[in-house]
Parts: C-alpha cells; structure tokens; sequence
C-alpha cells in the first residue's frame, strides 16, 4: 500500500503538461498495479501484485481503445498457515505447505474522457472496462491429508502424508470496469493511475477442512499507475 | 360420439389461429411531408404477399417467414421505395416505415436498406432468437444443439437441453419441448431417455428459445419451449457440400487402456509366450468342433488412437416446377472409436449413458441424417407444405449402463475392471439396434384476407429402435447365452462369450393435426386460436437376461401383452389475443388441455400394490387375474399474460406470467417390470413354454407406472427489460420465479394382506415434488455489424425442491371383498379342475377358492383392520400424516387411506426442510463472439472469419459430509470449455469454398466430471460419491494418498474422472453454389 500510495502521491505532484497527442495517437506504455481480492478469494490469498504492459489508440478524441497484457502472483496463501482439527482433537498446520498463484491476461480495454477535450490534453479523468481473457493457476502442495486415518487412538497425524499437489488452472473469460486520470508529462507521454473492479469467471476448489469455501467468480480490485508513451 | 362432439365444438370455436412459424411487418407510409398516403401498395419482394395502406397510411403484412427480405412500397406519382435486409423473427412485428417522394422529376427506384429495430416493442417474455445469419456464421463451430445451449437459460447435460434447470428426459419426462416447424419432436420418453433434438444445422433458419412464459399455443411444457424453423428452398439452386477430416489420436484423458493402472500385473507386453496365446472360439452356431469355429489371439492389442475420423454433409435447395421449391440436407459421420470398440468408427450422439467419456458416441458406422422440405405455391393464396427430419443409425447395443451389464463394451469398465478389454471386435454382447427418428409433416395455408389465414398441419414423430442379432434370444421367453465363460490362460482376461443380452425394442409414436387460425381483426388486436390432437401409438421393451434363468422384463404399453401399443390420445385448445397499442402491448391467453389414456388399465391397486396381494403376486398370476378398468381422463387450463411496455425507442420493461401443466412421461404412466430368478415352468408339463406360462417365475415386483396421475402444474413468473444502450448493442435482464407441483418420484402403493397381516409392495410413481426456482437471466448482444457481432448469457439461479403431496397409498380388504370372487390366497395348476396337471391344462394357474373357515378367520382379520383406523388405535394410520379412509372407486370392499410426505412447502408441516432441487446450480455463462473480414479486404485479408464459443456451468449441489459440522450443501466443481473455429472463403462468381479448422477444447481444459461427482440414485450404485468429499474437504480430485490401490496401481479411474475430451482439431473443406 506504500508504494501505491508513492505513486499517487507523486501523480498529484506532477505539472499538468500539455500533450499534443489526440485522435489517431497511438503507443504503448506499462504499469505496476496491486489486486486486492474480495469475498471468498480473499481467504485463498489476502493480496497480489501484477505488472504489464499496454498498446493503446486514441480513435476519436474522447474514446481510447487499449490491448492490456498483464502477469500477476498472490505468493504465501493463506493454506501455508492454516490449521486443520484432527481425529484427536487438535490444530494441525502444514509445515511444508506452499499456496501460489499467477495469473497472466489478455484484455481489451476501453477508455471514455470524461471531458470535453479529450485525451492528450492536460489532466484527463476517464471511465474503462475491458473484456477479456484470464489464465490462472493456483499451485497447492505440501498439505497434510487431513482425512488419514490415525494410527491410534488419540494419535497426532503422520506429517509425511501428504496429498498430491494441487493445481487449479483455467482460461477464463474476465470483465472490468472502473476509472482513471491519466496526467499528460511532455508531447508524447502521460501518467495514468486508475482503478478497476474486475470480474473473472474462474473457480478455485474449496478445502472446507480448513475453513476454505470454494471462490467463484473472482472478484478482485485493481489499483495502480502506468506510463503511455504516444509513438506518433 | 362425445368425443367427436367436443372436437366440433372446438373447431366451430377455433375462430381465429396462429402456428408460431411466422412472422408479421407493419408500418406507416408517407410522403416527405409527412403526409399518411392511403391506397399505397406494399409487397414483400419475391412473395405474394404486401397490403395496402388504409387512410392513416398505416398497413400490415401477417404470415411472413422468418428471415430478411425486401419490401418496395409503391403509389402512382410517387417514387417506388425499396427497403433490403428487413429482419423478420417469428411471432414478432417488425416496424417498417416508408417515406415516398413525389416524381417531380425521373427517378429511378429509390432502394434503402432498412433500419433493425433496436428491441422488439412486442416481447412481452424471454424470447431469444437465433437468426438465419448468426447460424451461418457458427454452422462449422456448433451442431443446432450448441447453437441452442448458447441462449440464456439454457443447459446441455447428456446433450438434452434443459431450461432453466429443469428436469430432462432422463427424470421420466422433459420439461422442455423441441418444435421443428411447429411439430413437436417428442414421441413420450422411454425408461432414461433422451429427447431427440439432431436437426443438421445446415437446414435451420431460426432458433427460438422460450425461457420464460410461453404463449397459450405452446403446451404440455412446464418449462420452456425451444422452436426450429426449417429453410425453405429459393427460386434459385443452392447447394453446399462439406467434409471435415478428423485426424487420429487418444479421445479420452488417461493413457492408452492397454497401459492402464487397472491392468499393472496382468498385461504382459513383450512377454512372447503371453502375447501369442490363441484360443478357439465356437463361432456363430456356438458349437466347438463344427467348420466355423475361430481361432484367435487371445490378446490382441487395438490402435484403437489409430483411427481417422470424419463427417460428410451437404443440402440442396432450388426451384421446381410450378410455383415449387425444395430444401434437403443430409449428413453421415465417422467418428474415430474413443475406446477399443466392436466398431471403429461411431457417431456423437444423445445416448443413454452416464458415463461422462461415452455420454455421446457411441458404436455406429452406419448412420444418416437429415432434413427435407418442399413448399408449393398452389395458388396466389394457398401454400402447401411437406417436410420433415430424418435420422437412422445402426448401433451396436450396449444396452442399459453398459458397465454394470457386464461384457458389452470391450474397455474399463468400472465394475469390469477391464477383463473384458480382449473379446474380439465386430461382436456385440446385445445386439445391433437400429434406431430411428422421423418427423414428417404436411402443412396447408390459405389466407382468406390480407387479415386472415389459417393452417392446418398433418404431422408424425417417431422414435423407434428394433434390436436384432441378440445371442441366444429367440423369443420372448427366454434368452440370454448360457455358454460358460471362459478366460485366458491366465484366468484373467475374458475371451468369450459376451455375456450380455440385452433386447430393446420400442416404437413410440405422435401423430398430430393441428388447426391454427390467424386474425388481425383490426389495427390493434392479433387474434390467434387452435387445436391440437394427437394420437399417440406407445410400446418400449427392455428384457435382461444378466445371468442364465434370471431375467428382467422392463415393458411399457397394453399391460402385460410385450408389444402391443397403447394410444393415448392428447387434445388442446388455445385462445389468445395480442393487443398493440402505443404503449403498451398485451399478449393474453389461455389454453385448454386434456389428455385420454383412451384404454383400460389396473385399477389404482395396480401400482405394484397388487402384487403385494397373493392372489396377483408374480407377472403371470397379474396377467390373469388383476382386474381392469377405464382410466379417469385428466384436463386443465392454463392462462397466460404477458406485457411489454416500451418505455422509449429503445428500451422495453416485460412482465409475464402463466400456469403450464404437462402430464407426466410416459414411462411413469404406463411401464412394469417384474424381475426373476429362475426361467419359466412348463406346469402343464406340455414339453413347452406356452403363453400362458411366461414369466411365470417372475415375482420379484420393481417399478411399476402409474396411469392415475395427473397433471404437473408449473406456474412462471418473470419481469425483465430490453434495452438497446449503445449502437447496435441490447442488454437483456430478467428475473424469474417458477414453482412447479406434482413432479414425479417414486413412492410406494402397498397392499395390506389379512391373511399374512403385513404390507408388500414396491415403488410406483407419485406426484409429489415440488421445486421452486429462482433467479436472473441476462444477455448481452450485438448483432453482426463492424465486422464482428457477440453474445453473452448468464444465468445465476436457486433452485430448491421437496416433498409436498401422497407418497404412500395403503390398501387393504374388508370381509365382503375376503368372501368374493376376487380374493383368494391358493393358486393350482389344474387349470380344468380334472384332478391331473398335464397337457390338457391351459399352462395358467386358477385359484382356489377360500375355505368357509377362510372366509371367516381373514375376513374377520380384515374388518378388525379397519375398525382399528375408524378408532385411531391402528399403529399403521397416523393421523398427524395421514388421509381419512375411503373406499377404492369401482372395486367395493377394498380401502386406502394415503400419507403426506415430511415436508410442506407452505405450512412446515413437521418433517423436512426443502432442499437443494435437482436442477439446481448456480451459475451457467456462454459467450459466442465471431470476426471476420469483408472480402473486399482483398484475396489474402478478407474473407477469414474466426468464431470463439466458451460455455460454463457450475456444478449441481450436492450434500457433503463434514465431519464437525454435520451435512452441508455446496456445489460441485465448474465445468469451462472454449471452441474455436478459423474460416476461410474464397469466392468465384456463384460458388464459394470455405477452408475451415475447428478446434473443440482449445484451452485442453480439464475439469472433474460433474456427473461425477453427483451423488444421486444412480450414481450411488457405483459408490462414486466418496470422490466429491474428497473435493470438498481436502480439495483433492484425486483418490486418497493413503489409498491401497491407489499407491500399488495408479489411478484406476482416470478414464471416468474428467469431463469432455482434451483438445482436438479438425479441418475441412465445403464447397457451395
């Protein structure tokens, strides 16, 4: 949240530069966002950090259509740390427990000024949504079975039986919306700090033994800042 | 004579009627000035039809097809004006406006194209509509099945559409009909069937899709209606012509099932002695030691990846002579055997099976199907039609869940465990089954007036399937092989016999003639009327024979006669009218619906609980002596109403609302099936099993139909909005509740025997379910423009069901039904009474009359029974649950009182909460988007098109054991799939080429198979529900770690436990004129 907060910071300090670019201005530029889950994903893992790319066109003034690309990892899931009540009625953890996940996307974007002027000019605040693909997959390993059966009464269970790892993976289909500002630095460059509610159509198992509901859809928040740099 | 009587009364009242197979334009012509130009001609170009405007200027056109045509709207002085691409979608009016200029100067004919209605003002339910030109863009990506699942509200499971999550065919009846050119193609269900829905899509102009209140014309549906217009041939030749090429490889998830787990130990490849073991096999005459014996490698190892796959189809439309034109299509596949299979090459098809890898193909080289239509202008006025849908494959019979009917399918099998992997190909265990499907219709329409036409419609549907080449069955009596099996050397591997038989043979049948009749009697209302008689003609067979002497008879038709059909006859009635007004517009109906089971069946006691009575307790002695009588005939009336009420240009609100009653499927109607160990006797010691003596040994009752049921009721509920936002963009959201009462389960008739003071019976079909069903429908969709055109369907629904209604009915005698004829507890083979049992005797069994001490004692025993309930002191009468006692209509001295099931939706009357329904699932999402290049992009750039088609479905809910919370209910795993196809055309004058690569599963996604993972009825017989606790709790889709097989073989079930296919890419070629 720090460096989210850098970034805004230093966006609002910027002088509102006087871009040229308009209608027919095309380029290119990256990003650095955070994902901050909501509902049932949050128990899965509490947060992600996701970096990538964009080529954007400006076909009308206030209308801007973007292609974004974007790699994103939610590292240490909560299972690492969760415990599960055995036969004996104690807490167990997972000691070699490992919960991660990458999710690399392809989306169309589209961009609304929300001024007259449009974009290119100046401090412009604009509307998005997007449309587009998710891929995911969430590695789980190292989890002790849970379902064993205790070698005695009242005995704690095996730690070398573990399940086999676990992987959810999907190509899904994915939606956002939200808005922005993107700030104009010089001709041919502008900062552009937005934030998105996203919607992916994908499913993460559940594992109620330790308290995990199964997440469908996935809803997450996007909050970050990127530069563009129009190359015409 | 009655009967004739009611259908002249409805004929006489039948005034006004419509078949939802067209579609109506209207409009308003004036000048440039805005002027209304009375006495303008307007004509649909290519047709007979047009109309002329009345003093407003304003006109309509009825009995317009679906599809895009061209209007010209023409006045002296005034410029001709033609408008091209004017959308027609059936049962809709399309508004359609003309401005004429005045010929002040020579102008040539002004030709517009028109302008699409943004919403359609007059939908007043959800109503989606596929048209001609979407189904041409996705005819190489998705068979007309697909192209339905891809509307909102609709599921495929088993490849059946459901709606809404209603019941399929496999739950004793679809709630979802399928109508092709208004015929509806459903014959009454079979014990787990499947309704047939396989149109070539080639051949379909427009689906339509009812997901919410249908109009009063459709009927016997409680859930939905699905509606597929045919093509009709053009007044020039078209023809196409496709092959799809499907390259060899494994079709299944899992390794080759020669390297399975399941077979660790037992196959030894590379071992020489074991890999060229023989053996001999009898041959056809069964006999070792005659010319036709066959000596054969005991293991044999199939490239069963090695096959090529392919599809052939093609159509052909044009002119004939006289004002004629025809539409044909045809197609065949060959598609490569997924396992080793007495064929190699099958088709996909809706098959009765559960397994999730053989759901859809199954072993069928020889199979065709297609389409025909020929439409005849006879007059400016008349058009008559003949159409149709055809389908036949020759299949080799697996029978009933082919894996626990052990030896059909020679693969891994559950129970099997893959011994039968080395029985010889080109052998089936069961027979081979010819199956058929047709549809045939004749249609006339005769407009009477611009305003007005009728048509009436003469239709046959069938299924039919006939088995022939059973081993060892050569009658009804009996069959089954009783060779001994045997194994190889090893005594491992099965070599032979197929141990299955299995006899299914069944014809059902619909012939139909309805009546529609159309008005718009004035500029405001669309009066529609009809009727609907169908004759149904119904017998289906199914006969086991598992092991020798045991045997189980599945029959449905006249009771007790294999064979022999029942024709219950259907008849409806509906009214509706459809007001436009500025506003708002009204669709307002009703519906009248009976249905005659037009033959004599048991008496209510038939339900399996007179074969808790000892004088009927096995199939010969109830063939004898049960007596019979008339069925009550059901009816009911359905109303509906639905309002659209545009709230600007571009947007619609819609409410509707309506009851449905559908009888229930005939299977739970009119099926029995009595099982038996042991084969018929000879009692009349004739040397021979005669009539009377089949299935004499057969008195282990099972399920029994149940001809006293009525009605199920359903009534729907929905309000939504359409709203076009943006361009060409429309948003549609709906949200719906639907409660249906008087589904089927089976509960238990019983029959209370004084003699032995106990009760006996079995399972028999009540209507006691309920479901509610609620939720939300959206639909985002762009019709093609700019290149490209999309369209995204969510349903997100809770689905919840119960008991609420009779699920037990218990009977029992007084002393005057002990001390009559009908009575008795003896039965003796000397059926002629001469005191011998021989030849001379009929083979039946007569009954012994009660002794007077009988009589008495029982009789006594029977009525102290009932005074115990008439005081409350019975312990078998609850009064908390139970009926007061009433005598059994038309059989005097025999009573019943019935009991409630546990819960009650409205009053909790004790028992159990509603639960999870059977449909329920939470979320279901399609997406069909497609692209392509003009062709005037050049011979490289245009001309591509690109189709992605994703679907998504939540699991079912099921209830999972938690160990510290008790039962809790979730739902099962997501099923995704994303198919893609690349197009290329090539255009030269008239003829076009289309170089095509579809590609199914393209992210080779791999999901738990959902059928799986549900723990129902069926399912628990293989004891695969342990598999969704372990998703459940520990997240795992693979067996315990500390599983014994497991660890020593592998995983034994990788076949079974993944939904779909992994990817596979096809490509093909079609030619068109």
């Amino acid at each position: 949240m720090k460096k989210l907060l850098l970034i805004l910071c230093v966006a609002a300090l910027l002088p509102n530069a006087q871009a040229t670019a308009g209608e027919g201005a095309f380029g290119a530029g990256g990003f650095f966002d955070f994902y901050i889950p909501l509902f049932n994903f949050k128990d899965m893992y509490d947060s992600g950090t996701k970096f990538g790319g964009t080529a954007h066109y400006i076909y009308h003034k206030r209308k801007m259509v973007e292609v974004e690309f974007h790699h994103a990892r939610f590292n240490d899931g909560s299972l690492e740390t969760r415990t599960f009540s055995f036969s004996d009625g104690k807490e167990y953890t997972s000691p070699q427990a490992e919960a991660n996940m990458t999710i690399n996307s392809i989306q169309a974007n589209w961009l609304f000024a929300m001024q007259e002027k449009g974009f290119g000019q100046g401090t412009t605040p604009y509307l998005t949504f997007g449309a587009g693909l998710h891929d995911y997959a969430s590695k789980v390993s190292g989890l002790i079975f849970a379902g064993q059966t205790p070698s005695g009464a009242g005995a704690p269970p095996d730690p070398n039986i573990l399940m086999e790892p676990i992987n959810d993976t999907r190509t899904s289909f994915s939606a956002s919306f939200g808005g922005g500002i993107q700030i104009g630095l010089g001709d041919k460059a502008a900062l552009d700090v937005r934030a998105r509610y996203n919607i992916v159509m994908g499913e993460l198992r559940p594992f109620l033994i330790w308290g995990i509901e199964k997440t469908y859809s996935f809803n997450l928040i996007d909050i970050g800042a990127g530069i563009k740099f129009n190359l015409n | 004579m009655k009967r004739i009587a009611m259908i002249c009364v409805l004929l006489c009242f039948a005034s006004h009627l419509h078949a939802g197979t067209t579609g109506k334009i209207a409009g308003v012509i004036k000048d440039d000035q805005g002027n209304p130009l009375p006495g303008a001609n307007v004509i649909v170009e290519g047709t007979r039809l047009g109309a002329v405007a009345d003093a407003d200027g304003s006109y309509f056109i009825i009995n317009i097809l679906p599809g895009r045509h061209a209007l010209t709207a023409s006045l002296i002085g005034y410029t001709n004006q033609t408008q091209s691409d004017v959308s027609v979608k059936t049962d809709f009016t399309t508004p359609l406006d003309f401005q004429l200029k005045e010929t002040t100067v020579e102008l040539a004919e002004l030709t517009v194209v028109a302008e699409r209605p943004p919403v359609e003002r007059d939908k007043t339910t959800s109503k989606y509509i596929m048209g001609g030109d979407t189904i041409d863009r996705l005819s190489t990506a998705a068979n007309t099945s697909e192209l339905m699942s891809l509307q909102a509200g609709v599921s495929l499971d088993n490849n059946e559409p459901a709606i809404r999550g209603s019941y399929q065919g496999n739950r004793g009846n679809t709630e979802t009909l399928v109508y092709v050119d208004g015929v509806v193609m459903d014959a009454g269900t079979a014990r787990g069937d499947v309704q047939f829905v396989g149109v070539n899509s080639d051949a379909v102009q427009e689906i339509t899709v009812i997901t919410g209140g249908m109009e009063a014309e459709y009927g016997n549906a409680t859930s939905g209606a699905i509606h597929i217009i045919t093509r009709e041939g053009g007044k020039n030749f078209h023809g196409k012509g496709g092959f799809t090429y499907i390259p060899p490889g494994k079709k299944h998830w899992g390794g080759n099932v020669y390297d399975s787990p399941i077979h660790k130990g037992r196959m030894k490849w590379g071992d020489a002695t074991w890999e060229n073991e023989t053996y001999t096999d009898p041959g056809p005459d069964r006999q070792m030691g005659t010319g036709d014996d066959i000596t054969r490698l005991a293991h044999e190892r199939t490239d069963y990846t090695g096959i090529h796959g392919y599809e052939v189809d093609g159509s052909l439309s044009g002119p004939l002579l006289g004002n004629a034109s025809f539409f044909v299509t045809a197609q065949h596949e060959g598609q490569a055997s997924h396992f080793p299979s007495p064929t190699k090459r099958g088709i996909f098809h809706q098959a009765v099976s559960t397994s999730p890898q053989t759901a859809r193909w199954i072993e069928s080289p020889y199979n065709i199907k297609g389409t025909y239509k020929l439409s005849w202008d006879v007059q400016s006025n008349i058009k008559v039609k003949v159409g149709g849908v055809y389908a036949r494959h020759e299949a080799y019979q697996v029978g009933e869940g082919e894996s626990w009917v052990q030896g059909v399918k020679r693969t891994v099998g559950r129970e099997l465990q893959g011994i039968d992997i080395f029985l010889p190909a080109g052998e089936a265990g069961a027979g081979i089954a010819n199956v058929k499907h047709d549809l045939a219709y004749i249609s006339l329409t005769h407009t009477l007036s611009n305003k007005t036409f009728y048509e009436a419609r003469l239709s046959y549907y069938r299924d039919a399937t006939d088995t022939t080449n059973v081993p060892g069955v050569t009658s009804q009596f009996g069959g089954g092989i009783t060779e001994p099996l045997r194994k190889d050397q090893d005594g491992v591997f099965t070599i032979g016999p197929r141990r299955v038989s299995i006899w299914i043979n069944d014809h059902r049948a619909r012939l139909n003639f309805k009546l529609d009749y159309s008005s718009q009697i004035n500029k405001n209302h669309f009066i529609k009327t009809g009727i609907d008689l169908t004759r149904h003609t119904y017998w289906w067979n199914q006969i086991n024979w598992p092991q020798a002497g045991k045997s189980r008879y599945q029959l449905a038709g006249v009771p007790y006669e294999m064979g022999e059909p029942i024709n219950p006859i259907q008849s409806a009635f509906y009214l509706q009218d459809k007001m436009e007004f500025e506003g708002i517009i009204v669709n307002l109906g009703i519906r009248y619906d009976r249905h005659d089971h037009n033959g004599d069946f048991y008496s209510p006691l038939a339900n399996n609980a007179w074969g808790g009575a000892p004088m009927t307790n096995s199939w010969s002695r109830q063939r004898k002596f049960m007596p019979r009588t008339t069925v009550s005939t059901k009816s009911a009336w359905s109303p509906r109403l639905g309002v659209s009420h545009p709230i600007t240009a571009n947007a619609i609100i819609r409410f509707s609302y309506g009851i449905f009653h559908q009888m229930p499927g005939f299977w739970h109607l009119y099926s029995y099936e009595w099982r038996g160990v042991a084969p018929p006797e000879d009692f009349n010691n004739n040397g021979q099993i005669d009539d009377t003596e089949w299935l004499n040994k057969n008195n282990q009752r099972a399920t029994t139909g149940n001809p006293h049921l009525d009605y199920k009721r359903s009534t729907n509920f929905e309000v939504g909005t359409d709203w076009n936002f943006y361009q060409d963009f429309i948003l549609s959201f709906t949200t719906y509740q639907q409660s249906v009462d008087g589904q089927v389960r089976f509960g238990n008739a019983l029959w209370r025997d004084p003699s032995r003071k106990s009760q006996v019976g079995r399972n028999t079909p009540l209507g006691y379910v309920f479901t509610d069903n609620r939720g939300f429908e959206m639909s985002l969709r762009k019709d093609f423009s700019q290149n490209f055109s999309f369209q995204v369907a969510y349903n997100h629904q809770w689905q919840s069901g119960g008991n609420a209604g009779i699920n037990r009915i218990i009977y029992f005698p007084n002393s005057q039904f002990i001390a009559s004829d009908l009575y008795f507890i003896q039965h003796t083979k000397d059926t002629n009474g001469d005191g011998v049992v021989d030849a001379n005797d009929d083979g039946s069994e007569a009954k012994v009359p009660l002794t007077s001490q009988q009589i008495q004692d029982i009789g006594a025993e029977a009525d102290r029974y009932i005074q115990t309930i008439r005081e409350g002191t019975n312990p078998d009468w609850n009064p908390l649950t139970d009926s007061e006692m009433q005598e059994v209509e038309n059989l005097p001295g025999v009573f019943y009182f019935t009991r409630n099931t546990t819960s009650d939706r409205s009053a909790g009357r004790g028992g159990r909460a509603e639960t999870a329904g059977f449909g329920d699932r939470r979320g279901t999402m399609k997406i069909a988007f497609t692209y392509e290049t003009p062709m005037h992009y050049g011979p490289a750039l245009g001309g591509f098109r690109l189709n992605v088609i994703n679907t998504l479905k939540t699991g079912r809910r099921i209830s999972i054991p938690h160990p510290t919370q008790g039962n809790v209910e979730r739902f099962g795993p997501m099923e995704t799939k994303t198919h893609l196809s690349l197009e290329k055309r090539i255009r030269t004058g008239r003829t076009e080429a289309v170089l095509f690569m579809n590609v199914y599963n393209f992210f080779n996604q791999r999901d738990p198979a959902t059928e799986y993972f549900w723990r129902g009825p069926w399912f628990d017989r293989h004891n695969q529900g342990p598999q969704a606790e372990l998703w459940y709790l520990y997240g795992m889709d693979m067996p315990k770690p500390t599983d014994k097989n497991y660890i020593n073989f592998g995983d034994t079930k990788e076949y079974h436990r993944w939904a779909g296919r992994p990817r596979e890419i096809s490509i093909g070629l079609q030619l068109g004129f």
